[in-house]
């Protein structure tokens, strides 16, 4: 029995430390710190000392932080901010018009797998059903304007864009295309852009737009800057050299 | 009385952070390697440590090592793929009961390097991968492997039978494309 296992042995693989880009270490640490926090503490001023996140992640004051040291004049006295339950954004819900299209527009296009099977109305329309795209979760529902819930179709637009990350830059093009093969147009070509990641804006046949990211190199956000404003500048100067 | 609020957290914070610098690329190696993407090993790194830290909240007594991490992060790993099983089972897509032609279990291991092997395990179904991995790549011992995924030890083994089942037809899939339809035999 054990000589039908040795075969296998060949699949073994040590932990084999690799370093993640960082960017992303330097923001996980910054959650991971975060999370680590009592909810009700200050900021601790010994974490900046000892702390070694890189000097290139700018030091911004977020409101979050500025919340829980100062207190909110409209909740203070109505909410006990200690005891206030941690939250988790789940997911967003689209409204379109025409749901079961636009299920097989997700599933044809970003890969979408229903994860939970679709409430159906007796006049057909879909009343909830929830796709997982790409690991998150998005709920979707067809238009009930008799409750005020209509799509960005009825509205006239949308002012909220939905990012979908592929594994590389030309991927982005191929998902784009496909999208556009599938009825979608495009909001902003594709290009690459100055934050390091080559990304479009299409807007689907119902009206959501999604921006679609693929990374080109990891920058820090001093390099997005900097490329940034030699970007804006190239149009009226020569960028300098040297 | 006068009474005195234990320390603030600073001590055991400096702690935490301390073991996320050094497990960090420990972690995120083993989720790479395993996951086989650089995209998925992200943010399983980051549930992993936020995990580790509700876990160590809860019970501050756990001792901080690399090793206790990366037992998270497998546990990760096992999630993912269970959630990925499932999506498949519910598509259909995970073919079961593939025929062993030649019913010689180990025909496929010479000249086989590691990684042509890891390449055919990316690309079995989730169920199957997660049973080779936590039993092969890991080395975890078949009891070991059971009660990660919540299966009885017989239940496990017979998952591990098809999983190589569907290992060895994956590999003569692969060599059969690579030598175009030839008569390739080893």
């Amino acid at each position: 029995m054990s000589a039908e296992y040795e075969p296998f042995d060949i699949l073994r693989l040590p932990v084999s430390p690799v370093a993640p880009g960082p960017s992303f270490a330097a923001r996980l640490r910054e959650q991971v710190a975060d999370a680590l926090r009592p909810a009700s503490a200050a900021p601790d001023p010994a974490d900046n000392t000892r702390s070694s996140v890189p000097t290139h992640v700018p030091e911004i004051d977020l409101g979050r932080r500025t919340t829980m040291s100062t207190p909110n004049p409209v909740t203070a006295g109505v909410v006990d901010q200690a005891s206030t339950p941690a939250v988790r954004f789940e997911n967003p819900s689209l409204v379109v018009k025409g749901g079961a299209e636009a299920v097989a527009f997700y599933q044809t296009v970003f890969g979408a797998t229903i994860s939970m099977e679709p409430f159906i109305e007796p006049d057909g329309r879909i009343g909830h059903i929830e796709l997982d795209i790409g690991g998150a979760m998005v709920a979707l529902a067809d238009e009930y304007p008799e409750y005020q819930i209509v799509g960005p179709k009825t509205l006239g637009g949308t002012p909220v864009a939905l990012g979908i990350r592929v594994p590389s830059p030309e991927a982005v093009d191929a998902l784009v295309a496909l999208a556009v093969a599938n009825g979608a147009e495009v909001v902003f070509e594709v290009k690459d852009q100055f934050y390091g990641e080559r990304a479009g804006r299409i807007r689907d046949p119902w009206g959501h737009e999604w921006m679609v990211h693929g990374l080109n190199e990891e920058l820090t956000v001093a390099e997005m800057q900097e490329r940034f404003e030699a970007e804006g500048s190239t149009d009226v100067l020569p960028t300098a050299t040297g | 009385m006068a009474v005195v609020n234990p320390a603030p957290e600073n001590a055991p914070s400096g702690a935490f952070l301390e073991l996320y610098d050094t497990a960090l690329p420990h972690v995120y190696g083993y989720l790479r390697a395993r996951s086989g993407s650089e995209t998925l090993a992200e943010p399983l790194t980051a549930e992993t440590f936020l995990a580790a830290v509700r876990s160590y909240q809860q019970r501050p007594s756990q001792e901080l090592t690399t090793g206790w991490v990366i037992a998270v992060a497998r546990n990760k790993l096992v999630d993912h793929w269970r959630k990925v099983a499932v999506e498949e089972r519910h598509l259909e897509l995970v073919a079961d009961g593939i025929a062993d032609p030649h019913g010689v279990e180990d025909q496929w291991i010479d000249g086989f390097g590691g990684t042509e092997a890891h390449t055919v395990l990316s690309g079995l179904a989730a169920q199957h991968r997660i049973a080779l991995t936590l039993r092969y790549v890991d080395d975890l011992p078949v009891p070991e492997v059971a009660r990660l995924l919540d299966r009885t030890v017989h239940a496990t083994e017979t998952l591990l039978v098809r999983a190589r089942r569907a290992f060895r037809h994956g590999y003569r899939a692969q060599h059969a494309s690579e030598s175009e339809g030839g008569d390739h035999v080893r």
